[in-house]
């Protein structure tokens, strides 16, 4: 239940009591008098039901004022408490605002710092790493150098070994050369020797006749006696 | 007995005729005990060389040759000893002797060396001249051959 029914309840209570109230006291009085022996009037049954009506018409007419005005008042108070929670809002709404701008103004700062911050730092990483970009390249270059140098000792050790090895093939080479020389001058003299003896053979082979043949086998005979042969 | 051995054998002079003497006397062997009552001689008529039946003719009308034919047998197993005996002496020479060669050299060792040998004759030009003897395990090359390799090593 709201508060403006509650209202509404309460001012028909007060109205209703205040009729009661009303229709009491007009019965005590007309007992008072009749008690002191006061000449009273006589009002007819229509009077009273008049009465009763207008009575009625004037609560009910009062109610709607009363409620009317507890419902201004009502309404007046909520539009006063809307007025003050607007005011409250906007004030809230100004706080909130300037907190948000000064939140703003912040966050900007921080950004800017930020920003600079990082500019800063990128720049400084962009510095480091120029001078560790020289650093490498030196390093390379040193490397490098040290690279071509060891390849250079090496080439030329290896290129000596390599004359070395040449030479003593060739040394080899023209050792086997001279012993092929050798043995093949060796075989041909063997050779020649061979073929003059052949040849010496069948000439004295063809010029010996018979008789000399066996005077020679005769000869042989005489020998191989001598040695002991026999 | 060995006399009438020498006188039998006197024609074999190289080794083919021992060989062939040696093969007329397997195939002699083979009358022995044939026909017995035949003289030997007569049985082995135009069985084995004809020189050689008329030795044995010679010796059965001598009474050398024994008349039982297992004496006979006795007579020519000792006969082939006798000849597998003989020394016997390789030549090697450069030309081929002739028969008047071969019986000069049969006799030059009965005469100069006292003994009966048997020649193993072989012919190899290429010693040229002279001989290759070999002589009871001993051998002597005295060709040709050697002597001028000889000079041709020196030179």
């Amino acid at each position: 239940m709201e508060f403006g029914e509650i209202l509404i309840f309460i001012s028909l209570g007060v109205g209703f009591l205040v009729i009661i109230l009303l229709l009491i006291d007009i019965y005590v009085s007309r007992k008072r008098r009749d008690e002191r022996g006061e000449i009273s009037l006589k009002f007819s049954e229509e009077f009273w039901k008049r009465l009763e009506g207008i009575i009625e018409e004037e609560t009910k007419r009062m109610v709607i004022e009363i409620e009317k005005k507890i419902l201004e008042d009502l309404i007046n108070e909520q539009k006063r408490q809307i007025s003050n929670f607007r005011q409250k809002l906007e004030v809230m709404a100004e706080e909130e605002k300037k907190e948000v701008s000064a939140f703003s103004q912040k966050l900007e700062e921080k950004r800017k710092s930020f920003e600079e911050s990082i500019k800063r730092e990128t720049l400084e990483f962009a510095q480091s790493l120029t001078k560790e970009k020289d650093e490498i390249l030196k390093e390379i270059k040193r490397n490098g150098e040290r690279l071509i140098d060891e390849l250079n000792r090496k080439f030329s050790q290896v290129l000596d070994s390599f004359s070395e090895s040449i030479k003593k093939k060739i040394s080899d080479a023209e050792t086997s050369i001279e012993n092929y020389k050798k043995k093949r001058l060796e075989e041909i003299d063997r050779e020649v020797y061979r073929k003059i003896v052949d040849v010496s053979k069948k000439i004295i082979g063809k010029a010996i006749d018979i008789s000399t043949h066996e005077k020679l086998v005769m000869d042989a005979l005489e020998k191989a006696k001598k040695e002991g042969i026999f | 007995m060995e006399e009438i051995f020498e006188k039998l054998v006197e024609k074999i002079i190289t080794e083919e005729d021992l060989v062939f003497f040696l093969d007329q006397l397997s195939i002699l062997r083979r009358f022995l005990f044939l026909q017995t009552q035949i003289p030997l001689s007569e049985r082995l008529k135009n069985k084995i060389d004809e020189k050689l039946r008329k030795e044995i003719e010679k010796l059965e009308k001598g009474r050398i040759l024994p008349s039982s034919p297992e004496e006979q047998s006795s007579f020519f197993k000792e006969l082939e000893n006798f000849l597998l005996k003989i020394p016997k002496v390789k030549l090697e020479i450069a030309f081929e002797p002739s028969e008047e060669f071969i019986s000069e050299v049969k006799e030059w060792f009965k005469e100069k060396i006292k003994k009966r040998v048997i020649l193993d004759i072989s012919v190899n030009p290429k010693i040229v001249g002279g001989a290759r003897i070999e002589f009871e395990g001993k051998w002597k090359d005295f060709s040709l051959e050697k002597e001028i390799e000889k000079l041709y090593g020196r030179i």
